[in-house]
């Protein structure tokens, strides 16, 4: 199907019976259990909820992923992605970035052990004289 | 300034050292451009910008295409707990079902614009990746299939950046992008506002640079709005901030 088309039919698992073309909003931050051990696939708000899992599902196909996480900014989505590096890990960011990026990495990582040098990464040269043993990714 | 990065050329780089390739897809979103199928691991975006679309929302995402990475980045998602309200998604849905008409449509009227400010004589420099004479334009039109609708222009002088922001009516003076309004921002002292002085006058984002981000407004109103901004400064009048 074209990206048009997937832009809105991208998720084709349906939340509920009444035939509803918009996607119900599930405004509930907890979900009932059947039995002792049994899910409606649904627990709690935070791990899914029906209606973000349509959103995400729909971003995921669109970007031709396997998944994708809906966050409540873009900088919650980047600090999240930072809480995959440990202490000590070296990371390479496009000097081109959004200034907030820029507070988070050297405001906040840093002081959590994580190192960044920024370079202008449309320039592969130079991503590749900025690799040490300890870098663990590249951000462009 | 706008620059590109050849996706496809980093991803054979960092998969060589063992590097996650993360690719921030903000300004092109998967309908120009699609990270993931040229070789990045992660994809991240401010959902706040052309996928919301409509300056009302704020979100966030991260998208891979791996799933030992989607475990990981699963765990540390329901453990710190920043994810996006039922509401919020689906005003997001909604957002997303208009995504490529509206892209199509800004990146039209940002060509325009951005033809528009190179016949100008007060402005120095027109950095829009859809032009011919953007130094990546190119590895863009190689990678992508569309160039977006951001564009950032030089003045003449700092008087003229300011008579700009000032005087604009229509466009308005404000930071974000990728919504149906059109916005424009001070990098200077707005988006770039944290970084080092010399740092960021190193990268061309000094006192004569402004960002456009062009919106779903009727091209020709957007340019009747920017033009008397453009032209006042310097005639004599002061500047009334």
């Amino acid at each position: 199907m074209d990206f048009t088309t997937l832009c809105i039919h991208g998720n084709h698992r349906k939340y509920d019976n009444t035939g509803a073309i918009s996607v119900p909003i599930f405004q509930s931050a907890t979900f009932a259990h059947p039995g002792v051990g049994i899910s409606t696939g649904y627990d709690y708000s935070r791990l899914q909820n029906p209606t973000r899992e349509h959103l995400e599902r729909t971003v995921a196909k669109l970007e031709g992923g396997i998944d994708a996480m809906a966050f409540s900014s873009g900088m919650a989505a980047i600090a999240a992605l930072m809480e995959l590096f440990s202490p000590g890990d070296h990371i390479i960011a496009s000097d081109d970035i959004y200034g907030g990026s820029h507070r988070l990495f050297f405001s906040i990582s840093k002081k959590n052990g994580l190192d960044f040098s920024l370079v202008d990464t449309s320039d592969i040269s130079r991503i590749e004289s900025h690799i040490r043993p300890k870098t663990k990714g590249s951000l462009c | 300034m706008m620059h590109v990065t050849d996706i496809a050329e980093t991803a054979r780089l960092t998969k060589r050292h063992g590097l996650l390739l993360i690719v921030d897809n903000t300004f092109l979103t998967p309908y120009y451009l699609k990270p993931l199928e040229l070789g990045a691991d992660i994809v991240i975006h401010s959902g706040t910008k052309y996928l919301g679309g409509h300056n009302d929302t704020l979100a966030g995402f991260l998208v891979v295409s791996d799933s030992e990475l989607s475990e990981r980045l699963r765990f540390i998602f329901k453990t710190t707990g920043a994810c996006l309200s039922p509401f919020h998604s689906w005003l997001l849905i909604r957002c997303i079902k208009t995504l490529a008409v509206r892209m199509d449509r800004q990146q039209e009227n940002a060509m325009r614009i951005a033809q528009w400010l190179l016949t100008h004589e007060r402005v120095r420099a027109v950095h829009y990746i859809g032009l011919p004479s953007h130094p990546h334009y190119e590895v863009s039109k190689r990678q992508g299939t569309g160039f977006g609708s951001m564009i950032s222009f030089e003045t003449d002088s700092e008087e003229t950046a300011i008579r700009v922001l000032s005087k604009v009516s229509l466009i308005q003076y404000a930071e974000s992008l990728g919504g149906v309004e059109t916005l424009i921002t001070y990098p200077m002292l707005q988006t770039h506002a944290d970084i080092p002085k010399e740092e960021r006058e190193a990268k061309g984002i000094n006192e004569r640079l402004l960002r456009l981000s062009v919106g779903l407004e009727y091209a020709e109103d957007l340019i009747s709005c920017a033009a008397p901004t453009i032209r006042w400064a310097g005639c004599g009048q002061k500047k009334s901030l």
